[in-house]
């Protein structure tokens, strides 16, 4: 489970060497739009080197390397793919076959450097009109997709409109991937927040996200990242009703009863999935020395 | 041992970074530009003479540092190397 997600310049060591020490679930080695195209070449490197000898106290590592169309490509993975990073995030996912030639060069990468097969997973980065109507075809089209995740600024430009803080003309989008990632079993991520002085404008923003059904959400400041793990972190209560709700259960099965009542509500299937899954979660952030929120 | 097609540079000026040149010579000199030279000198000149004998190289390394720890002089070493076999900065 990612809560958070924070974006790290591929090309900034002062950035890279503390990026560990915020509490992002993971960070993102930006090899894209955070990079110059004369730095391009001097990011690899320092983004290959930075994987295999930065301490990042168990964050995940993402790496976004540059786009299939873009020369960058090739060499993005060839250089990242033999460090073992935990996911590569393609940006502008349009379609199923973007995932299958990703997928297929990771399968020769990994066997050239004897890592693992399917060891590298892939986040889609869907920001584009064609991506979103795609959603669902993207998401199910590898066993290595593990989430998708919209990129509103791209997507607004492509859609011709504005970008908003109140996100209306993203609010199809979002309730797209959701719906198509859930469906296809995977997560799914929201885009960033980019006013970085406005807490109380993420927080609303990342409650909303949280409410459409998002795992969580991408920063681009470490400030962010207390407040994103915050809404998308299970509370002391949800935690204490999961487990009131799943010893209900249990004395209901020893008691040969069919059905279960919990504070006078019935105990259905959906309230049980859900009690599992808060749980799930919140030993997942705990076991990462994370808080409940 | 080969030398460089050409002069190049990598890196930044900004804290926690490094810009490091690197010039074609015949044989292998370092020269250090760093507060930290009493600390770290003759760990960074290790540092320099390791990559350049993995890339079979020999040039003259200078070193800009301004806190870089090793993996960065390291990859942006490898940087300049490169830039410097293809049509240099």
């Amino acid at each position: 489970m990612r809560r958070s997600m924070l974006f790290v310049p591929g090309n900034t060591p002062k950035m890279m060497t503390s990026c560990g020490f915020f509490g992002a679930d993971a960070v993102i080695f930006d090899l894209e739009d955070a990079v110059s195209p004369t730095e391009k070449d001097a990011a690899r490197d320092l983004v290959r080197y930075a994987i295999g000898n930065l301490h990042l106290c168990g964050s995940e590592v993402i790496v976004r390397v540059n786009s299939i169309e873009t020369p960058m490509f090739h060499a993005d993975l060839s250089a990242i793919v033999p460090q073992d990073p935990d996911l590569i995030m393609l940006p502008k996912t349009c379609t199923a076959d973007d995932i299958q030639t990703l997928a297929q060069t990771l399968d020769h990468l990994e066997a050239d450097n004897d890592l693992p097969t399917e060891s590298v997973g892939i986040i889609a980065l869907i920001e584009t009109a064609l991506g979103v109507e795609n959603a669902f075809q993207i998401a199910s089209a590898s066993p290595r997709v593990k989430a998708l995740f919209l990129g509103a600024e791209d997507l607004s430009a492509d859609l011709h409109c504005k970008r908003t803080k109140d996100g209306f003309e993203i609010r199809y989008a979002r309730t797209r991937l959701v719906m198509a990632a859930r469906a296809a079993g995977i997560d799914v991520y929201d885009t960033p927040f980019t006013d970085v002085d406005d807490d109380e404008g993420l927080c609303a923003d990342a409650a909303l996200a949280k409410s459409l059904g998002f795992t969580g959400k991408a920063s681009i400041s470490p400030r962010h990242l207390g407040n994103i793990n915050r809404c998308f972190s299970p509370t002391q209560t949800e935690v204490d009703y999961a487990n009131e709700v799943l010893e209900a259960l249990e004395e209901g099965k020893r008691q040969g009863r069919g059905a279960v009542a919990l504070h006078g509500k019935m105990i259905d299937a959906p309230i049980a999935a859900r009690a599992k899954r808060t749980l799930a979660d919140a030993e997942q952030i705990l076991k990462r020395g994370g808080t409940l929120a | 041992m080969g030398g460089l097609l050409h002069f190049a540079t990598a890196g930044t000026d900004e804290s926690g970074d490094v810009v490091v040149t690197v010039t074609p010579a015949d044989n292998t000199q370092i020269v250090l530009h760093t507060a930290l030279r009493a600390q770290f000198g003759e760990a960074m000149k290790q540092t320099v003479g390791e990559v350049l004998n993995a890339h079979h190289l020999t040039a003259l390394v200078e070193l800009y540092d301004r806190g870089a720890l090793d993996w960065i002089i390291r990859a942006r070493l490898e940087t300049a190397l490169a830039r410097a076999q293809e049509g240099g900065i």
